[in-house]
């Protein structure tokens, strides 16, 4: 096993037991303290804060609210105001600061049913432009949020009246890589996936991976758009080569089958782009690699481009628990360092090791 | 183990799941299957336990696939996830340490960062972009409020199809019209190829940790987007990361990419940033000395790279850039300052010879006649191999403008060796030629730049001190040719040629260093009151401006010496004080740094404001008639020229210039062209310096080949030593070294002490597997000059082939303690060592191994393609010694074979592989490298970097690995070489040795790869020759492809 320790590791640093259901856990920016967001028995929502110290994680605060939290996003506050994005059960979009909890400083019912996914975007030095939170919900809709503008939407993307409502469960930005461009994507239970461009306002490009798309996420949300990495309910993921979209048949990608368990998360290594983590139902983490090919691009019979895409390989795989992973978030300030939260009504630090050598 | 038998009495047929043979659960079944799909399934049934449960049946069976396919899903296991004790105490401590650190650190920041937040927060928001579509919106996006406003009357959220129908470009040419089509674009396709990114980062009200954050993952970005090869967007993101904060490491990054996108001032920048903050960084050095490699600033490029050397001593990307940099700068440079860099890069080359052996008689043998026009004067082989090599670097400075880094090709010393009155003169054409604005040049002048520098900081001694190095320089040349002749009239003849040489020489120096000036009006006549006293009348200020554009001049820095000169003659001037000499120094230096830059008209003015305050300065004048003849102004330059003559006659630059010139005008106003001159000044008996012989030279150019004449009648036995080495030369080149032999000892018979000879026959003698003879000479020669590095490599080659392993290995450290660079001895010595350790009863026998050396070199080419078939018996027994030796070599090999995997993007790319390939001789790579290169792009990717040897590998890459494949492709590569920039150059350099012979032996090769070659009546034009030997002649090339003739070249005479 010589060569084994060559590769990436998984060790987990600290884990924690809790009472409640776990949704979501964030850390905190600039800081090692982290977030738990979830569901008490009762059925309140319930956010946590922890602060690692030493080899322990020691319970800062807690927070308790009407609604069950089901998911949340730092990604458009800025660093100094660090206020945390929540959406809930009951279809609310609230922020929060958390050094004055009590009262949202931000609220709105945005949609009709609990807001399955969150995303932020220009905050944290991330992403040119406003700062902007996308929610995605059961209600079919996707909703884009300036914390500026109270009460409505600055863009909403829903079906057409009558159409069956889909879904949705998951959202993403991307491709913020100056003011004016900026793209949402969010992927539906029925395989669906949409990538909404909001400079133009326009469906830019839709496809359907044949099973409900649980994750997505852009490798980062500030470069002209990259990669996307979508999960799916059978243990699938797919990457898409987002640098290129042929006029027919859209980004070139490739898929991946993991396992028969559905993957809840991807989350790319803020580090590296190009290092992506998936969470599995069956209580497992993946780490992988994207190897992008030797040419990205090509020109068809009709000399139009059209993307080529790479390979991924797996770097680790663990199991850590019989039960769903749901949440996974990387530390934006320590390489390597990572949460992840399971239906076991447990939060784990786990520590990447040897990420400098892949 | 008994349970692994237990399937062989099972006999149930299939497997429940997957229906595969019970008989297939077995060792023997596995170990041969090759199927990975169905191993995998074997596995997964032996996993499930449905047969039963072989554990170490199931090992070996994920053994197996393992070998098979290394990515094979069915090897994922799940695994537990580790836990402390999976690693050893220390990795453990380090991974907890740092982490604890970086709890510890953050804790406290975050305390600290809750006192400072306070109103910074209200700052930030007002720099927020506006709302999307909202009121608070910019007028300039009043429609889109318009259309937000109607949206949020409506209440009702768009649906998809909505979103779809939704008409863009009006929207668009609604909110900004010089955005519509873009916009309209963008929404399918056709985004903008580079994406329009600030490059700066508003980092208003953040603190200095956030800056910190921000800088690194914008760096971070840099880094991503470099790995994938997206350089400019690489280069925006370190720019970024600057922005906020400017880091050695972002600015190192940057810099790198920029070398990517071949944006050479940048990088250089960049690394001096880097270097400015760290001034050890060995990367930033290392980058620096290769973009100075490709600005030409040789010296600057191994200045750092011995910097690099000195901090890392074992840094090999460093010392290979080093080895490189010195090949081409060989080829720029004149005679290097110290004797031992200059015996450094003769050997170098005559270990280049060794590689193999034409080029080696090629190289000793060049003063042998090259046939038709060059001819050798009786006397100038005399001169020592030192001094020979001296006219090679002379002649390689010849190298006309663009022609990139050069290595010396050996054939080139053909060239070198007509130094007959009329080629004398193109030769020197070529080095004047080489002295306009570009290239060339460069290096000495740089060089001298250097001195000037180093004399300068010595100020009143500095100019006995150059004298002193002068006369040292010539002491030490003169010695070495008293070794090397025997009749004081020989001698006499040498240093006079010497002289020229070293006159060429010295008045480089006298012309290129502002110091040296004032030196040659002292050393004039010795009457000069001027003389090296003004110096020091150069206000203090303006003196370390002046040498601060000494030093950037020197860096190659051209432009900003001349701000540098400016500001120092602004200042003088300024001063209202009297100096002209200084101030004609400054202008004639800024003149220098202007015709550097190729701005030819500036450098006239300023030579000329040189020249008023100081008539008849000779650099001033030269540079005035460098400038001129390169803007076709002949007859001016002609008349600069002459009179840089009239000073001294001794520079052969301004000589060798006025002979070409005149042929020029001779050309364009016919024979009475003389009569259009504007009157040539007298110089007054003052000013001029090294008169020669007291004779009125100045207006007789050739007049010291009329005196070499006379000399040469005295020079009989001279003549006939020539001769026979020429013959004997011959007879190598032939292949006849019992005949050479012979010759060589009729030479000895005339002169003892030329060590040349010895060695050359020892060469003979090796070659005929008379190993202790060869040994004897190489003895001899090493009692006369005990350091003579080819006598040791030739020495150890014999002791080689007398089994004598351990002085064999004597010997080769010897070489390489001489000049650690010599490859060839490096790989005999790892042979040697190995054969050492081996037992010595295994060795074979001398012959063989001397085959052994030659069988390396071609057996490994054909590689797969043409098998082994050349090997004969002999080689057999010696063939697993070289398949050894191959497998060594694999790792470089490999490395080269991976750069060419990927299509060079662009000329650097190409390049650097094509270096890669040719210090390797990797013709395996470079075919591959060729196959994926569109022929097309061949022109511009090689640029002005064609080069014999490089031409040299490709015709042998296509010869052994294309040509089977894709002749059409041969074909291609072949017309479109011969569109390449230096093409003809290069055609003009190669061998066109042994053609009769070649030819012959290659015709059936040629016929066999379906390529015919056409020839003119006279000469073969181009043929593949054997043993990596391409043949090319006369400027023309012709290639049919059999049944469609097309003429890659149309005869040019």
């Amino acid at each position: 096993s010589g060569s084994g320790l060559e590769r990436p590791q998984l060790v987990t640093y600290v884990q924690q037991a809790l009472s409640y259901t776990l949704f979501d856990c964030k850390w905190l920016p600039r800081s090692a303290r982290l977030l738990c967001l979830g569901s008490s028995a009762r059925g309140t929502g319930l956010l946590q804060l922890y602060e690692l110290q030493g080899g322990r994680l020691a319970l800062l605060r807690e927070i308790e609210k009407a609604k069950p939290i089901k998911c949340g996003t730092f990604g458009a506050t800025s660093l100094q105001q660090r206020y945390l994005a929540t959406g809930d059960f009951g279809g609310n979009l609230n922020i929060w600061n958390l050094e004055a909890p009590e009262i949202p400083v931000y609220s709105v019912k945005g949609h009709k049913e609990i807001i399955n996914s969150i995303d932020g975007v220009g905050g944290l030095g991330i992403g040119e432009g406003a700062p902007e939170i996308v929610t995605g919900s059961r209600d079919g809709t996707v909703k884009v949020w300036d914390p500026r503008q109270k009460d409505t939407p600055v863009a909403n993307m829903e079906p057409v009246q009558g159409e069956n409502k889909r879904d949705c469960w998951t959202v993403a930005f991307g491709n913020a890589y100056n003011q004016d461009e900026r793209v949402v994507c969010a992927g539906y239970d029925n395989g669906d996936i949409k990538l909404f461009d909001l400079k133009n306002m326009s469906l830019r490009w839709e496809t359907n991976i044949k099973n409900g798309v649980c994750s997505v996420e852009f490798d980062r949300k500030d470069v002209y758009m990259n990669k996307l990495v979508a999960t799916s309910l059978e243990g699938k993921f797919h990457v898409f080569n987002m640098r290129t979209q042929h006029p027919t048949k859209g980004f070139a990608s490739v898929s991946e089958k993991v396992q028969k368990s559905t993957i809840w998360q991807v989350r790319h290594l803020p580090q590296n782009r190009d290092i992506f983590m998936t969470s599995g139902g069956a209580g497992s983490l993946h780490l992988w690699k994207y190897e992008y090919p030797a040419q990205r691009l090509k020109k068809d019979s009709e000399e139009a481009e059209m993307g080529l895409v790479g390979s991924v390989s797996l770097l680790q795989n663990v199991t850590l628990s019989t039960q769903p992973i749901s949440s996974l978030d990387w530390s934006p300030d320590k390489k390597g360092l990572c949460v992840c939260g399971a239906f076991d009504q447990t939060v784990r630090v786990l520590i990447v090791t040897k990420l400098n050598k892949v | 183990m008994g349970d692994d038998s237990v399937p062989l009495f099972l006999d149930q047929g299939t497997t429940k799941r997957y229906k595969i043979l019970i008989d297939h659960l077995d060792y023997k079944f596995i170990e041969k299957c090759t199927d990975v799909k169905h191993l995998e399934k074997i596995l997964r049934v032996l996993r499930s336990g449905e047969e039963g449960y072989y554990p170490e049946l199931t090992l070996f069976c994920e053994k197996r696939v393992e070998h098979l396919d290394l990515r094979s899903r069915a090897l994922r296991k799940d695994k537990p996830l580790a836990t402390a004790s999976d690693f050893t105490a220390e990795e453990w401590k380090t991974i907890n340490d740092e982490l604890m650190s970086w709890v510890t650190e953050m804790n406290e920041d975050y305390k600290k960062s809750q006192f400072l937040r306070t109103d910074t927060v209200h700052e930030r928001q007002d720099n927020l972009p506006p709302i999307r579509c909202s009121s608070s919106c910019l007028p300039a996006n009043q429609n889109k409020i318009l259309q937000n406003n109607q949206r949020n009357k409506k209440n009702v959220p768009r649906d998809y199809s909505e979103w779809d129908k939704f008409d863009v470009e009006k929207e668009c040419s609604k909110i900004d019209e010089g955005c519509e089509e873009n916009n309209s674009k963008a929404r399918f396709l056709s985004r903008p190829s580079q994406p329009v990114i600030k490059k700066k980062i508003d980092t208003t009200g953040m603190t200095k940790k956030e800056k910190i954050f921000i800088a690194t993952h914008e760096k971070e970005k840099g880094n991503e987007a470099f790995a994938i090869g997206d350089y400019v967007e690489a280069v925006t993101y370190y720019t970024r990361s600057i922005s906020v904060i400017p880091t050695a490491a972002a600015y190192n990054n940057k810099a790198q990419a920029e070398i990517k996108l071949q944006d050479w001032d940048s990088a250089l920048q960049d690394c001096e940033k880097v270097l400015d903050m760290e001034p050890g960084n060995v990367k930033a050095l290392i980058r620096r000395a290769t973009v100075h490699g490709q600005l030409q600033n040789y010296q600057a490029a191994i200045e750092d790279l011995n910097k690099v050397l000195c901090i890392e001593p074992e840094n090999a990307i460093a010392k290979k850039n080093l080895l490189q940099t010195e090949m081409k700068m060989k080829g720029l440079k004149p005679v290097s300052e110290t004797q031992g860099k200059g015996k450094r890069i003769l050997i170098r080359d005559i270990e280049d010879s060794e590689v193999d052996e034409e080029r080696w008689e090629n190289t000793e043998g060049c003063e042998r006649s090259g046939g038709d026009k060059s001819y050798v004067r009786a006397g100038h082989f005399l001169c020592s191999w030192k001094c020979f090599r001296r006219q090679i670097n002379l002649c390689n400075m010849r190298m006309p403008q663009g022609c990139g880094p050069l290595f010396v090709h050996p054939s080139f010393t053909r060239t070198i060796v007509s130094s007959d009155d009329a080629s004398s003169n193109s030769l020197l054409n070529f080095l004047v030629e080489a002295g306009v604005p570009v290239r060339g040049e460069a290096a000495a002048e740089e060089e001298a730049m250097g001195n000037a520098q180093k004399k300068f900081h010595s100020k009143g001694g500095g100019g006995k001190g150059e004298d002193r190095d002068a006369q040292k320089q010539r002491e030490s040349t003169e010695c070495g040719l008293k070794k090397g002749t025997s009749e004081k009239k020989t001698q006499k003849r040498l240093s006079d040629h010497e002289g020229e040489v070293n006159g060429y020489l010295h008045s480089d120096r006298k012309t290129e260093s502002p110091e040296a000036e004032k030196i040659c009006r002292s050393q004039g006549a010795g009457s000069q009151p001027v003389a090296g006293g003004s110096s020091t009348s150069l206000p203090p200020i303006a003196a370390k401006l002046k040498s601060e554009g000494n030093e950037l001049f020197k860096s190659g820095q051209f432009g900003e010496a001349v701000l540098k000169y400016s500001e120092a003659i602004e200042y003088v001037i300024g001063l209202g004080e009297q100096s002209p000499d200084d101030l004609s120094i400054l202008y004639s230096n800024r003149a220098a740094c202007y015709l550097k830059e190729g701005n030819c008209s500036d450098c006239v003015q300023d030579c000329n404001r040189a020249l008023e305050l100081q008539p008849f300065s000779l650099k001033p004048l030269l540079r005035r008639a460098m400038a001129n003849e390169s803007m076709e102004r002949y007859r001016q330059a002609y008349i600069d020229y002459k009179t840089v003559l009239q000073i001294d006659s001794s520079i052969q630059a301004a000589n060798d210039s006025a002979n070409r010139i005149t042929k020029t005008l001779i050309d364009q106003d016919g024979p009475s062209w003389r009569e259009k001159l504007p009157p040539i000044p007298v110089v007054p008996v003052a000013a001029q310096l090294h008169r020669w012989d007291g004779g009125n030279e100045e207006n007789k150019p050739r007049s010291t080949t009329d005196t070499n004449r006379e000399e040469q009648l005295q020079m009989n036995s001279e003549e006939k030593f020539k001769t026979l080495k020429n013959e004997g030369n011959d007879f190598v080149r032939k292949g006849k070294y019992e005949e050479a032999v012979n010759k060589y000892s009729e030479c000895m018979k005339l002169n003892t002490k030329e060590c040349a000879i010895y060695t050359n026959r020892a060469l003979c003698y090796l070659k005929l597997n008379k190993y202790e003879e060869a040994k004897q000479d190489c003895d001899h020669v090493l009692q006369i000059e005990d350091s003579n590095i080819k006598a040791f490599y030739r020495r150890a080659l014999a002791y080689k082939g007398l089994q004598n392993y351990q002085a064999s290995v004597d010997d080769f450290n010897k070489v390489l303690l001489i000049d650690p660079n010599v490859l060839e001895a490096k790989k005999e010595l790892k042979e040697v060592t190995q054969l050492l350790n081996r037992d010595s009863s295994a060795g074979a026998s001398g012959p063989q191994k001397q085959r052994k050396k030659i069988t390396i070199q071609e057996v490994t080419e054909p590689d797969e393609q043409e098998g082994r078939h050349f090997a004969t018996s002999e080689d057999v027994v010696t063939d697993h010694a070289t398949s050894k030796e191959a497998d060594q070599e694999d790792v470089p090999l490999k490395t080269s074979e991976k750069l060419c995997i990927s299509e060079p993007s662009n000329a650097y790319d190409f390049g650097q592989i094509i270096n890669a390939v040719n210090i390797n001789k990797d013709k395996a790579a470079c075919a591959d490298l060729l196959t994926i290169t569109d022929p097309k792009k061949l022109p511009m990717l090689l640029g002005n970097k064609l080069e014999g040897e490089i031409f040299s590998i490709f015709i042998q890459s296509l010869e052994y690995y294309v040509v089977g494949k894709d002749p059409g492709l041969v074909y291609q590569h072949l017309f479109y070489l011969s569109k390449a920039e230096r093409f003809k150059v290069v055609l003009a350099f190669l061998s066109k040795s042994e053609k009769e012979q070649v030819f012959k032996r290659d015709l059936q090769l040629i016929r066999s790869m379906q390529i015919r070659l056409c020839f003119t009546s006279k000469m073969p034009i181009l043929f593949f020759g054997h043993g990596g030997k391409a043949v090319v002649d006369f400027n023309v090339l012709i290639v049919e492809v059999v049944g469609n003739a097309r003429p890659l070249v149309k005869p040019t005479h």
